[in-house]
């Protein structure tokens, strides 16, 4: 008797633990905390999920173990260029989450890890497509305009820098423009064609190689956010690049002092939290 | 007072005559001491003195002398043959290296513990990160063979002789990878797809505590974590145990009762040995509990159960005539104390505690303290002090432990044959690996209850000893 009332409080314990952790169903994107490295994950309002960009090792894992607890499956992912700060947590990441669309950037770089990478991909049956500018597509009713690489520049990959052959990206939910540059440098981004936008990730980490004066006067962002470690070695982000955006009253969130920063869109209203910050709200202009 | 002291002398005296019978004992003493050979011979001539003491018959005495003296001599000659590799000098070339165990460093490249058909003793292989290499694949580096840098700690150095590595490469880049044979590609297949059936199913940091639990598999763990697992003293959990290969066999005892029991013990050695090779050899404990439980099973099959204490001596020495030096690792000291102090131990200070606390939590806690107790000393000299919260972190944990690992081994079963079955089991289970997280987290943010003076430490500790020793030679005489 004793243990059929154990096995009936261990079932119903697990059973709130499960219901108490299920996901909500709402647009957001969430930048990730995986240290000196980018992950940004979109949900779509009918509750799918795309990843752009999975860090560094395997903490990827983590940090979207913490925040979407029993998620299994990514319908898609974005691996924008082959620096092992934005692809490395593939390795770990495709172990333990269904991946059912690969986006990549057939870059210049071909190195042991990106070798490694394909054997995966093979090993996997993974369903991989190239992205490049003229790729746009819908997730849902999220539109994702691919501004970059142009398909002039994929021919003269051989000369480039993996960087500058990053994969651009707008994202478009209602009233919400969102930049996600990757770490495209400045050369390349002040000839993008955007527009004005609501919110941005500063390309590169928050670098003085990118998000210039000039490419901040065009997208005139509300918020920006950076994604870099805690105390890194590379100084991300620069002073300068945050001087920029506070002199233009862009609010910048951390991801090295803030951990990981949500946006919950509606259409009318954003709300942005983090795990060490002030919720903030913007309004959604038509 | 008097009394009690007397009752102990005889109780040591007793046991040392028990264990002076075991011509196992005498092999594994021998071992050790050529181990610590610079401790010379006239230790060798005092234990063969107390030997003669306990024995009255000269063959026995002789017998005796002879297993210690060809143990001592065997372990020296090991031990001399590796230290004379690692104080060559060797030319940069071209080697095939054979995986046995792989690791990652800090700074993210590949470890990996590798033999080779120069070199009786392995070598500890620095390499790139990608390509990975996978146990018992042979890779070809060009390099050069040498002894390990100075930087490297004198304890980490002992670690890796334990290991049988006594020598030190690092190479820029792999230049071939040959497939693993046929045996270490089906054992590396098996582990990769158990190992991801848990990844896939829970999440972190429960999936890699799980992998701990259930496979031995610890890589994924952050050093904070480790952190907190070290100030809980709850390291041990995620090393696979006697308790893993019990519940397996637990399991195949119970598959049907139409089969004589006979095969099924057979059948028990089998999935035993298939266990530990895919947890795999290198690790201590899981090894220490396979062997003890497989010697435990041919006993039963050959009609001579055997006694825990001397199945255990049985494995010590089975384990160090492989690798004498295992005597200096810290992992194999730790699994040994602690399975001598329960095997020992914990049967007496579950009746020296207070009748209040009731029978289970009086097992629980004679267990931890017994284990806690004996594994004091090398823990206090090899890592410092243990904050006493350990003990309660134990005691707390140990039920949910148990629980985990049953549902884990359970779930990885019905994981390919019935999948709703695995995944209602993988709700269960995460919600007690989150419990698990969430009592460790709790428990390693509580303020330190340290002694930092080592001899007061142990003096404390063994003084609870005594104090609980003495309430159960009390109660047994009264």
């Amino acid at each position: 008797m004793n243990k059929l009332i154990l096995i009936i409080i261990i079932i119903l314990y697990a059973l709130t633990y499960f219901a108490f952790l299920q996901n909500s169903k709402t647009f957001e994107v969430t930048f990730l905390d995986v240290g000196q490295g980018d992950a940004t994950l979109i949900q779509s309002s009918n509750g799918n999920h795309c990843l752009i960009d999975v860090g560094k090792g395997s903490v990827i894992v983590e940090a979207l173990s913490k925040t979407k607890p029993f998620l299994h499956s990514l319908d898609c992912v974005i691996l924008t260029h082959a620096d092992a700060d934005h692809i490395e947590g593939f390795l770990s990441l495709h172990k333990r989450y269904e991946i059912k669309n690969l986006f990549i950037n057939y870059s210049v770089k071909d190195n042991e890890l990106v070798q490694e990478l394909k054997n995966e991909i093979v090993d996997h049956k993974i369903n991989t497509f190239s992205l490049d500018a003229q790729t746009d597509f819908y997730f849902d009713d999220i539109y994702f305009d691919v501004l970059w690489p142009s398909s002039e520049f994929s021919e003269l990959q051989e000369d480039l820098d993996a960087n500058d052959a990053s994969i651009v990206v707008k994202l478009s939910y209602n009233n919400l423009d969102l930049y996600l540059g990757g770490d495209i440098g400045k050369e390349y981004e002040d000839e993008l064609i955007i527009g004005e936008i609501e919110g941005m990730k500063a390309s590169h980490h928050g670098s003085n190689t990118s998000t210039s004066e000039n490419f901040l006067r065009t997208i005139t962002p509300q918020f920006a956010v950076t994604s870099s470690g805690k105390n890194n070695s590379f100084g991300h982000p620069h002073k300068e690049v945050l001087e920029r955006l506070e002199d233009r009253n862009i609010e910048v969130f951390r991801t090295d002092l803030n951990g990981s920063i949500t946006l919950v869109a509606d259409g009318q209203r954003l709300q942005i939290s983090c795990e060490a910050c002030k919720t903030t709200s913007f309004e959604l202009s038509d | 007072m008097k009394k009690y002291l007397l009752i102990k002398y005889f109780e040591i005296v007793r046991s040392a005559q028990s264990c002076s019978r075991s011509h196992i004992g005498v092999i594994a003493t021998g071992i050790c001491l050529g181990v610590l050979a610079n401790l010379s011979i006239i230790f060798g001539l005092l234990l063969v003195t107390i030997i003669s003491f306990f024995t009255n018959k000269l063959w026995k005495t002789s017998l005796l002398a002879l297993l210690f003296i060809a143990s001592f001599a065997y372990t020296s000659h090991f031990v001399n043959i590796r230290l004379e590799e690692s104080s060559k000098i060797y030319d940069t070339q071209e080697i095939v290296l054979t995986a046995k165990e792989t690791g990652v460093t800090r700074d993210f490249n590949q470890v990996v513990i590798a033999s080779n058909n120069q070199t009786k003793s392995d070598v500890l292989t620095i390499v790139p990160k990608y390509p990975q290499i996978n146990q018992g694949e042979s890779f070809l580096v060009s390099t050069k063979l040498e002894s390990f840098p100075d930087y490297y700690s004198q304890s980490y150095v002992s670690f890796l002789n334990s290991k049988n590595v006594f020598l030190y490469t690092e190479a820029s880049s792999i230049q071939e990878i040959h497939e693993a044979p046929l045996f270490y590609s089906v054992l590396n297949n098996v582990r990769n797809s158990l190992q991801e059936s848990i990844l896939s199913s829970f999440n972190e940091p429960h999936a890699s505590l799980l992998n701990g639990i259930v496979l031995g598999y610890d890589e994924d763990f952050t050093d904070e974590y480790k952190d907190q697992l070290q100030k809980t003293g709850t390291t041990h959990i995620t090393a696979v145990s006697g308790f893993n290969f019990l519940i397996l066999f637990t399991i195949v005892m119970k598959l049907s009762s139409r089969v004589r029991r006979p095969y099924l013990l057979i059948a028990s050695i089998f999935i035993m040995l298939s266990y530990i090779l895919i947890v795999g050899v290198a690790n201590i404990s899981a090894l220490r509990a396979a062997i003890m439980i497989i010697a435990i099973i041919v006993a039963e099959l050959l009609g001579k159960p055997r006694a825990g204490f001397e199945t255990l001596l049985l494995t010590i020495a089975l384990m160090l005539v492989y690798s004498p030096l295992l005597i200096t690792n810290i992992s194999f000291q730790l699994s040994f104390a602690a399975t001598t102090g329960i095997l020992i131990f914990s049967k007496r200070i579950s009746i020296a505690l207070p009748q209040f606390l009731g029978e289970f939590l009086r097992d629980i806690t004679g267990v931890t303290l017994a284990a806690f107790i004996a594994t004091s000393p090398i823990i206090a000299f090899s890592f410092g002090t243990q904050d006493f919260i350990a003990i309660l972190a134990n005691i707390v944990i140990s039920e949910a432990i148990g629980i985990a690992t049953i549902l884990g081994i359970t779930f990885l079963f019905f994981d390919k044959t019935l999948s709703f079955m695995a995944e209602f089991l993988a709700v269960i289970t995460e919600s007690i690996l989150w419990s698990i997280n969430e009592l460790i987290f709790i428990m390693a943010s509580t303020p330190s209850l340290q002694i930092q003076n080592p001899l007061l430490y142990l003096f404390f500790i063994f003084g609870i000893f005594i104090v609980l020793d003495f309430r159960y030679t009390k109660l047994q005489y009264e």
